[in-house]
């Protein structure tokens, strides 16, 4: 509101210039430096024959891309990446609600904050670390996971080395880290709810799940919107989390991801190239993807505020 | 009513199974850490060790580099978080106080910047990196790191709920820009602040990808990155010392979520709230 009382003055202006500057500065370089400068660089590079190292960068245009597109490995990634958002976002958007409701019906306030806080725990974990946890909560010798299998007369299963197994491993792991966190944003959401609402429709004589169809569903839209996105982000970016502790991609690229494919050319293969190729693709798909989102929400959510 | 209490007794039930099921890998942890090595891979369920040792602990911290990457985790941690802190607040403050030509376009950017994913720019950001001379150091994960831009629109949301009576009165008792920042902003929100601070260290400290491009060499890794470097000696794994030593890495994490569990909670709900 300053700059609109600052003189009009020539120099008076640039001087009102000075104090955003300075507050505005910093942020705005970094995201500069790191980010948008990047995310043109990688396009450029995406052009390139390069290993990394050697001074030499040969120009090849689009061959990069075109490499990639005859690589089966390529659509095993893609492949992959659509069938953990296909399992995780409707996993990561009805169990966490599902659970909240069965909360918000505990009468007791105090035991239900302590179950609040267990059921979050595990998300304040270093995902690498709880990776390492699972490692060995899935080992076929000594692994607890084995352990109730084989109590329950159930064959020990080697999640991690069958390559039909593997990419339901990282789901597993995906899905019991992510769980906490969308959970209490539901419960917040919930909470946020004016009781009348939901009252006046009990008067109506709703049934309770009219109640939560036609009054709860609608107001949580906004929340469901958020949840989805933000899943679909994990999804796509923290599932490198586990495939590189847990499986490497493997066994033969069976839980491989885009974003493992861009690591393993970058920084395995050192093949400059293909890997930005990759990232731009990503990208590219990112943007649809939350594109999609908002369009396709937007008509079906209500946004009550 | 019997009803009523039976259905009350039902989501309790379900209530707890889940929270077995979720803590299951930490009890897990925490068990396998008081294991013997001649224990480990015994019949029955094993969870609970049937002859606890602290052994682990004592080799873990002593075998491994743990006080290293311990140093490491605390130093890259602390740095990124105070950074960001840094940055966003400023950034936000001038988003809500001043106006200027390309404001909107600036906000846009911002914005924008939290759909780019880190790992579309990370080949650029490591060449950048690497040609500063910073691979394998602590600079290398706090520099690019510095800035936040959930951060900025977090403390944005923020400032721009303070009442304009506040910035009125500062005006008038002559306050300029910086000291309105300094004396009456800061100080009315050491709240969100501290929630936005636990959640950005949280980050930091659990941090993987990045770290794990830069930082190669043993003694420079983090605790993540340090710990995972165990699972390729693929001839016996020591998963006593190892899960003793995730016990230990987990610790500030955990210990930080028993004492300040609301303000997390409530710093990972405004996200999702104002979002």
């Amino acid at each position: 509101m300053r700059a609109k009382t600052a003189p009009v003055a020539r120099h008076g202006r640039l001087a009102s210039l000075i104090p955003p500057l300075i507050f505005l500065g910093p942020a705005a370089l970094l995201l500069f430096v790191f980010v948008y400068w990047p995310l043109g660089y990688t396009v450029y590079l995406s052009l390139l024959d390069w290993n990394l190292v050697s001074p030499q960068r040969e120009f090849v245009g689009w061959a990069n891309y075109l490499l990639l597109l005859r690589e089966p490995t390529f659509w095993t990634a893609v492949k992959n990446t659509l069938i953990y958002l296909v399992v995780l976002l409707p996993t990561e958007l009805f169990l966490p609600l599902a659970m909240a409701l069965l909360l918000q019906s505990i009468a007791a306030k105090r035991i239900r904050e302590v179950y609040q806080a267990l059921i979050f725990s595990p998300t304040v974990l270093s995902f690498a670390i709880a990776s390492i946890i699972w490692v060995w909560m899935f080992n076929p010798m000594g692994g607890v996971l084995s352990r109730v299998f084989r109590a329950v007369g159930l064959p020990a299963l080697a999640w991690l080395s069958d390559a039909h197994l593997s990419l339901w491993a990282i789901v597993l792991v995906s899905a019991w880290k992510v769980f906490g966190y969308n959970l209490v944003i539901f419960l917040a959401a919930l909470a946020a709810i004016p009781a009348e609402y939901l009252e006046a429709a009990r008067i109506d004589g709703a049934s309770g799940w009219k109640v939560f169809r036609w009054v709860t569903w609608p107001l949580l839209g906004p929340t469901t919107f958020f949840v989805l996105v933000t899943t679909a982000i994990f999804t796509g970016t923290q599932v490198f989390i586990p495939i590189h502790v847990l499986t490497q991609g493997g066994p033969y690229n069976s839980s491989t991801n885009l974003v493992y494919l861009i690591y393993q050319y970058g920084f395995q293969f050192f093949q400059v190239g293909p890997a930005s190729a990759a990232s731009v693709i990503t990208f590219l798909g990112f943007l649809v993807l939350t594109y999609l989102q908002i369009t396709c929400l937007e008509r079906f959510v209500h946004y009550g505020h | 009513m019997v009803t009523k209490r039976f259905g009350q007794y039902l989501a309790h039930a379900g209530i707890l199974a889940t929270i077995v099921l979720l803590l299951l890998p930490l009890v897990w942890m925490l068990s396998t850490s008081f294991k013997r090595p001649a224990d480990l891979f015994g019949a029955g369920l094993g969870l609970f060790p049937s002859r606890p040792i602290l052994t682990n602990y004592l080799l873990a911290w002593t075998k491994y580099a743990l006080p290293t990457w311990f140093l490491n985790s605390v130093v890259t941690a602390v740095g990124v978080t105070l950074g960001q802190l840094a940055t966003s607040t400023l950034a936000a403050y001038g988003f809500t106080r001043f106006v200027f030509p390309g404001k909107r376009l600036c906000f846009v950017a911002v914005l924008g910047a939290m759909i780019v994913p880190f790992q579309v720019t990370m080949i650029p950001n490591y060449i950048l990196v690497a040609d500063l001379g910073l691979l394998n150091t602590w600079w290398a994960v706090i520099l690019p790191n510095l800035h936040s831009a959930f951060g900025i629109f977090l403390l944005r949301q923020y400032f721009l709920g303070l009442p304009q009576e506040l910035f009125d009165a500062a005006n008038l008792d002559g306050a300029g820009p910086y000291q309105t920042f300094l004396r009456v902003v800061l100080p009315m929100s050491r709240a969100p602040l501290g929630a936005l601070g636990i959640y950005l260290f949280l980050g930091a400290w659990n941090a993987y990808f990045w770290p794990l491009l830069v930082l190669t060499e043993p003694a420079t890794r983090t605790l993540p990155i340090g710990l995972r470097s165990f699972l390729d000696a693929e001839l016996g794994i020591e998963w006593g010392l190892l899960m003793a030593a995730s016990t230990l890495a987990s610790l500030p994490a955990l210990v930080a979520f028993a004492v300040a569990q609301k303000q997390l909670i409530s710093s990972f709900v405004m996200s999702g709230i104002k979002g």
